[in-house]
């Protein structure tokens, strides 16, 4: 319990006093997560719009497809990735490997069926008649689709918050394709799990407690938009 | 050129089903066309393959003399024919924006927009709405924002479907006055469904019907013009011909519609609570199924629908002089 208690006070300090390294991990942490979710929600929309409004052969599948890779490891998701663009593979010559930017490609690949999932869920379930209307009125197939994402903008929301929880949470594809390199891949989740190997466990716990603020701040928000959509 | 739609040999389908056929109709600007028929028998979907949301017919329909195919195809197809459907649909915004939406489609400047804007919400008296969300108005205040929506567009085809249904008196007035507007001073080609025979019958030039599996010209029976008046407690309406009694009046109307199902026939005279009585003789009598509808001269020509097991029973037959019999109430003003 000593150590524990230890540890906890030096993870306090760490977060007060400004650590470079902890610092440092949360930074790589948001940045790339955040491209990775810009990156996936400009594909995520107009592919989760096609498929929660038109009905075409091949819609059900592709869905079911995206429900199965919600649940891929991500693990396998780094694996594929590494054999892509390890210096012989395919992507090998863009030298990509062991960047932030190949870090945000996986997330991207991550999250991108989660959210596919979602954002056509969430426009499945919108009223039809917007888009009729909006027709009537003489909208094209875009401008119908930026009043759907309007009247769905609370849905759409949760959704994105989901993905980007799912994106700051992960390890397995970090690790593997980032390479944990101090300062320039290493996050905070790959932080982690060095130290605590390390037997290092402030570091480790400072970082556990900012990634659980950071959970619950997007969870927190997730529930008060789901609370506001209810209440129309 | 006056706006105008023909409908030649249209067969109107749901879910690939055929509803009806219109043999052939004209829908001209300047005029208004009701559309009578029993719930369930296609009328929505009618006006919604006039309006081009649905696409699923056999036929001719032309638009301007533009068939139905390439008139709603296209960035650039007109925007001057709307739809106000039965539970319209308002967007998330203000009600500013709702009615600005699609002026701003089509190009309108922001001013133009505004002002136009403005003009509808105060003929339809509901400027005090402008900023308030579209969503957030109860049912009536919605159905009239619906309404400016359409008519800011300045359309030449006005569709309505059911615009006349669990509407209070007053507005009741107002979209009749919207309607006569729109056809006599804008020239527009309005057409809207109803149920109720009695506002088609007061509004319109033409009325069709929806009945056996096809759209046809309705000629409304039991229509009188005369005047009313009052002498002691007695409220009366007076054609050439006849004298009826009415109920009392606030406005004297000049109109008036006695459904044939309100009359009684009989060889002799009533002596029951009916007010009004008139002998005449039979003229024609038609089989409907189960009913049959006599036509009696009294003067005037009315038309009394029986089961076709009373006609039976009482051998009614032409020339035959019977006894008509209806209560003040079943006088319907116009």
């Amino acid at each position: 319990m000593e150590f524990l208690k230890e540890a906890l006070a030096r993870a306090g300090q760490l977060i007060i006093t400004g650590d470079a390294d902890l610092y440092s991990a949360l930074w790589i942490s948001l940045k790339v997560s955040l491209a990775a979710i810009a990156a996936a929600t400009l594909i995520a929309v107009p592919a989760g719009f096609a498929l929660g409004t038109f009905r075409f052969p091949g819609r059900r599948m592709i869905l079911t497809v995206c429900q199965t890779l919600m649940a891929v490891p991500t693990v396998v998701v780094g694996l594929l990735l590494y054999a892509m663009f390890f210096r012989q593979g395919p992507l090998g010559p863009l030298g990509l490997l062991f960047t932030p930017a190949v870090m945000a490609i996986g997330q991207t690949v991550l999250i991108l069926p989660l959210l596919v999932s979602l954002v056509s869920a969430a426009l499945e379930q919108a009223d039809p008649r917007l888009r009729e209307e909006a027709w009537a009125l003489g909208a094209g197939r875009r401008q119908q689709l930026w009043v759907l994402l309007h009247h769905c903008r609370i849905p759409l929301a949760v959704a994105v918050f989901s993905a980007l929880s799912r994106a700051i949470s992960e390890v397995g594809s970090a690790m593997m394709i980032g390479g944990n390199i101090r300062g320039y891949t290493r996050n905070i989740t790959t932080a982690i799990a060095l130290e605590t190997s390390k037997g290092e466990f402030a570091l480790g716990i400072g970082l556990g407690f900012i990634l659980l603020a950071l959970a619950l701040t997007l969870n927190a928000l997730i529930v008060v938009l789901r609370r506001r959509f209810r209440a129309g | 050129m006056l706006a105008n739609i023909i409908l030649d040999a249209v067969g109107v389908r749901r879910n690939g089903a055929e509803l009806f056929q219109v043999p052939h109709l004209t829908i001209a600007g300047g005029r208004i066309l009701a559309v009578l028929g029993e719930n369930g028998c296609g009328k929505t979907t009618f006006l919604r393959l006039l309006a081009g949301l649905e696409r699923d017919f056999s036929g001719v329909i032309r638009y301007d003399d533009r068939p139905h195919a390439t008139y709603f195809q296209g960035r650039n197809r007109p925007r001057d024919l709307l739809l106000l459907a039965q539970e319209p649909l308002l967007f998330d915004y203000s009600v500013e924006r709702n009615l600005a939406y699609g002026l701003r489609l089509d190009g309108r400047s922001n001013r133009e927009a505004h002002e136009r804007v403005a003009d509808v919400l105060g003929r339809l008296n509901i400027h005090g709405l402008a900023k308030r969300r579209a969503t957030r108005l109860s049912g009536g205040e919605k159905r009239r924002v619906a309404l400016a929506r359409v008519l800011v567009m300045a359309p030449r085809f006005l569709l309505l479907d059911e615009p006349f249904a669990d509407v209070d008196p007053l507005n009741r007035e107002l979209i009749e006055t919207v309607l006569l507007e729109q056809a006599r001073q804008r020239g527009a080609a309005v057409v809207f469904t109803t149920h109720q025979a009695e506002i088609a019958i007061r509004l319109t030039d033409e009325i069709a019907q929806i009945a056996g599996g096809r759209l046809g010209p309705h000629h409304p029976r039991n229509v009188l013009r005369g005047t009313a008046g009052q002498e002691g407690r007695q409220h009366y309406f007076r054609t050439g011909a006849v004298t009826l009694e009415i109920l009392p009046f606030t406005r004297p109307p000049g109109l008036v519609h006695i459904p044939p199902t309100e009359i009684v026939l009989s060889r002799a005279a009533l002596h029951g609570t009916a007010r009004n009585q008139l002998r005449g003789t039979i003229r024609a009598t038609r089989q409907q199924g189960e009913t049959a509808d006599v036509t009696v001269d009294c003067g005037i020509s009315l038309e009394a629908r029986i089961t076709l097991q009373s006609l039976q029973e009482h051998r009614l037959v032409v020339g035959d002089e019977v006894y008509l019999s209806f209560k003040t109430s079943a006088i319907r003003f116009l």
